[in-house]
């Protein structure tokens, strides 16, 4: 097994590759990591020479086919969530403090502004001419759906010499079966850890114990509810959860997070989407097939 | 006195009309039409449409060559990564 990691897009990139051919292994390794830095140069708010930054200043460009293929996976996770996963969040993460890239935000101390209110801003795609087009006034973050996109989007470069496994920080994709029968990935839970067997698709976490920061008196974290424009007041701490991809499952996991710990239990018992949920108040729900 | 020729077509004339109101006939025109099936018949259709619907349903849940084994489930095994929050 060959093991390849790296920093990027604002956490460590681990690439997994069981494969007989070592030199074939270290070429597909090094198209995983070019493909996510190209992904990240493209897609990162904190670029201003992104094409994303391109795009919140000046509210209409023809874009390229990773930006045009990360807005409309975004705004399908938004229909499908009914707006708890939304891309139009970009100012109030900022208003909440999140203005800088993470490290910088830890660093020094976020000044935060008042929120936005509620986010509902359009966002119009015409795939024919590749333009995007936002209403005054909305700017777009594609964060985690960005990290999600581009970890399934390595894997299937990976894929190439074995069965391999993609994490970038949450997120993370597999494809193939590795001679071990499955991809085992450890859970952080209150009182130790649950490890999951990860056959196919992709597993993210979402969750508040990470980024997060103070502005004077409160803590806040980057989890916005679209509905008030704040950082969400949710019962839960992290949820992970399985889904198709790494991008889908990122989509669900902040949508689960929003929800608070019952409806996602009872939303991923009903749609069989394998979920950890590990509460504030320090409990571990299982569900979705896995207690 | 009826010549040969005349005699001839008559002949011709008889047979094309026989055989019309013979295909006629054999058509049952009478008959109603969507004939009222055996009941057993009509059994067997359903049944049959259910499970075509069925098969669909299958088949579009478990791909040919597909693992029907679930994508994610708790194990033992020694973990080869961690996920934390993103």
């Amino acid at each position: 097994m060959l093991r390849h990691t790296f920093e990027a897009m604002g956490t460590e990139v681990e690439c997994l590759v069981e494969s007989d051919v070592p030199p074939r292994a270290r070429e597909a390794l090094d198209a995983a990591e070019a493909e996510i830095r190209r992904l990240e140069a493209t897609l990162s708010r904190f670029s201003p020479d992104s094409e994303l930054s391109r795009l919140n200043r000046e509210g209409r460009i023809v874009a390229g086919p990773d930006l045009l293929r990360v807005v409309e996976l975004a705004l399908a996770g938004r229909a499908s969530t009914a707006g708890r996963f939304d891309p139009t969040v970009h100012d109030a993460v900022v208003a909440a403090g999140y203005d800088r890239t993470f490290s910088e935000v830890a660093a020094v101390p976020a000044r935060g502004s008042d929120p936005p209110g509620r986010c509902e801003g359009r966002v119009h795609v015409d795939r024919e001419l590749g333009e995007i087009r936002l209403d005054p006034g909305v700017r777009l973050d594609l964060g985690g759906i960005a990290k999600g996109d581009a970890v399934d989007r390595a894997c299937s470069l990976l894929r190439a010499a074995g069965p391999c496994l993609v994490n970038a920080g949450g997120d993370l994709a597999v494809r193939g079966v590795p001679r071990a029968g499955t991809w085992p990935v450890s859970v952080e839970t209150p009182t130790g850890s649950v490890t999951l067997a990860v056959r196919r698709g992709g597993v993210a976490t979402s969750g508040r114990d990470r980024r997060r920061w103070r502005c004077g008196d409160e803590e806040r974290h980057h989890l916005i509810d679209p509905a008030t424009g704040r950082p969400a007041a949710s019962d839960l701490l992290r949820v992970t959860v399985a889904a198709g991809t790494a991008a889908e499952a990122e989509v669900l996991a902040k949508s689960l997070f929003l929800a608070g710990a019952d409806s996602a239990a009872a939303g991923c018992d009903a749609t069989g989407s394998p979920c950890v949920l590990v509460t504030l108040d320090g409990r571990t729900v299982l569900a979705g097939g896995l207690a | 006195m009826i010549s040969q020729v005349v005699r001839l077509y008559a002949l011709a004339t008889t047979i094309a009309v026989f055989f019309v109101l013979w295909a006629a006939i054999a058509a049952h025109p009478w008959r109603e039409q969507g004939p009222s099936r055996d009941p057993r018949l009509n059994t067997l259709a359903a049944r049959e449409q259910r499970l075509q619907s069925l098969a669909a349903k299958i088949s579009s849940t478990s791909r040919p060559g597909e693992d029907a084994t679930p994508a994610v489930q708790l194990t033992a095994l020694p973990p080869v990564t961690a996920t934390r929050s993103s």
